[in-house]
């Protein structure tokens, strides 16, 4: 695939702002998204982290430029910035509880793109098993399954994933860690995660936010080797930090 | 024996009634987030229209009515979409100005069906056969009962098939759950939404042409008086569940005419929102769990 504007960005924002409810959570983010791999988007608690895959969908107002392929996209409506290609898959997962897996997977199918269904069922065999349960009876890695299942339908070019392994059991992180490898192997993948042994393994940029602007942009592994570096961006002390308590430490 | 009869299918035919007015304010709320305060308008449009075209289709003799519901049904439907293409869609996610819209149309609209029609109810001419009728267990049940409870089953029927087994019931069952997720799958939900309006304009205008029949009449503020009604029915089955309005419209209705049957003439209003109440206390959330 060739880089969509000619720098190998596939994603950029321009001084993008997110004002809710009179509080400032963005304030003037820049950084780019290059084509191909995982770029993960780290940072403390209530940094701005989802708001900012929510601008980038649309989900919330934002000013500022959001380009994606070298268009703009800031400003309209949700579901078309999905359908020029950006897949998401939600914090919480927000799978339709009261639907069955297929037809939360069936919802996800657009018209006119034949869906990958072989993928899915390769990557994630016991939704087929599952098929006819419904969404809200499944554990909360049978969910995420299901969440990363309906974007991996449709060849988006654009993943934005938001904290996929929270609240999961370590076996279930690798499982969820796998499918991300895999994805990202054929699809971009902008990365919202806290368990940073998974952005050790799947990431090869990273972008550090704090108190709603950028403040940090390096290779992933550049920053995860550098324990002051961490400390003081995200306040945790080592590259084998993971979530606990809903803050970045160090895994014991 | 025969009063229980009687009471218990008169009863059922205005749960009828009540449901055929508010699956469509149920699924408007469930899907949209909007209260519709103007669904009254869409009942009294759809009325007068089946009154009018009733008036100017005495030629095809039986089929007059049912044509005439079926122009009523397509008025409802056509305001519904019309009203919400130009009015709410401006206003989505800013509820205090939706609810003053829809409040505002609502009172226009019967100014409008006054100043076009007069206050006074006009004579429904429905057909004869709904003003006669049926003996069961010795009990004379009116037809229009039946054509109340036949119509809303078939909604019934129709809404549930056509959000279990098709695509855009699948995307109004989601959009209820949670509609910014069905967004960010790639649908328009915006098409979804007045889809919605026009089924609910069609269902509440159907409820405004069988009330017709069932008053007698049509009038201005026959929309508002049903509309209080539909509001507490759905509260009751909880918002966006047409399932629970099914169920709560049949309750209303029951409670409400053997209060008026057993306790007074009149008390049955009374009685309906002490329904309500108790309902809330026990279930704040409603019969099926769905809130506002």
């Amino acid at each position: 695939m060739t880089p969509s504007d000619g720098t190998g960005a596939i994603l950029r924002l321009t001084d993008v702002t997110v004002r809710i409810a009179g509080s400032h959570i963005l304030q003037g983010i820049d950084f780019e998204v290059a084509e191909g791999g995982v770029t993960a988007l780290l940072g403390r608690n209530g940094v701005g982290k989802s708001t900012t895959l929510k601008a980038i969908l649309g989900i919330v107002a934002a000013d500022g430029r959001i380009e994606f392929d070298g268009r703009e996209i800031a400003g309209l409506p949700t579901h078309r910035i999905v359908r020029a290609g950006i897949g998401y898959v939600p914090e919480d997962r927000d799978v339709f509880a009261d639907l069955t897996v297929a037809q939360n997977l069936e919802l996800a199918e657009q018209p006119g793109v034949a869906a990958d269904y072989d993928t899915v069922h390769e990557l994630f065999p016991e939704l087929l098993e599952r098929r006819k349960q419904r969404a809200g009876t499944l554990s909360g890695g049978q969910q995420q399954m299901v969440a990363l299942a309906r974007v991996m339908l449709n060849p988006a070019r654009l993943l934005l994933v938001d904290e996929p392994t929270k609240g999961l059991a370590p076996k279930l992180v690798e499982q969820v860690g796998d499918a991300l490898a895999r994805i990202a192997e054929r699809t971009t993948v902008l990365l919202v995660e806290q368990n940073l042994p998974l952005v050790r393994r799947i990431a090869e940029s990273a972008v550090v936010l704090d108190t709603g602007r950028v403040v940090h942009r390096s290779p992933a592994a550049q920053l995860l080797v550098d324990e002051a570096l961490l400390d003081s961006l995200l306040g945790v002390s080592g590259p084998g930090a993971t979530p606990m308590s809903g803050k970045m430490v160090r895994e014991t | 024996m025969s009063s229980l009869i009687l009471i218990l299918i008169t009863g059922v035919g205005l749960g009828a009634l009540y449901f055929l007015v508010a699956s469509g304010l149920s699924l408007i709320y469930g899907l949209m987030h909007v209260l519709n305060f103007a669904h009254g308008a869409f009942l009294t449009a759809g009325a007068y229209a089946a009154w009018v075209a009733i008036g100017h289709l005495t030629g095809l003799g039986g089929w007059a009515f049912p044509v005439a519901v079926l122009v009523g049904m397509a008025v409802g439907a056509a305001i519904g979409a019309g009203v919400e293409f130009c009015l709410i869609r401006p206003l989505y996610r800013r509820h205090i100005e939706q609810v003053l819209v829809t409040v505002g149309l609502g009172l226009m609209a019967v100014a409008l069906f006054t100043g076009i029609w007069g206050a006074d109810p006009q004579p429904f001419p429905g057909p004869e056969w709904t003003r006669q009728t049926t003996d069961i267990g010795g009990a004379a049940i009116p037809n229009d009962r039946f054509l109340l409870i036949a119509a809303a089953g078939l909604l019934l029927v129709g809404l549930i098939a056509l959000l279990r087994y098709t695509r855009i019931g699948l995307i109004i069952r989601a959009g209820v759950e949670n509609r910014t997720m069905v967004q960010a799958l790639g649908i328009d939900v915006r098409r979804t939404f007045t889809l919605v309006f026009a089924l609910g304009g069609a269902a509440a205008a159907l409820g405004g042409v069988l009330g017709s029949v069932y008053l007698g009449s049509v009038s201005p503020g026959q929309g508002t008086a049903l509309l209080i009604f539909a509001f507490i029915v759905v509260v009751i089955g909880g918002f966006g569940s047409i399932g629970g309005t099914a169920i709560a419209a049949l309750l209303v209705g029951m409670v409400q005419q053997m209060t008026n049957f057993y306790v007074g003439s009149g008390i049955g209003d009374v009685s309906v929102v002490l329904l309500l109440a108790a309902v809330l206390l026990v279930r704040p959330a409603g019969l099926t769990g769905r809130t506002a």
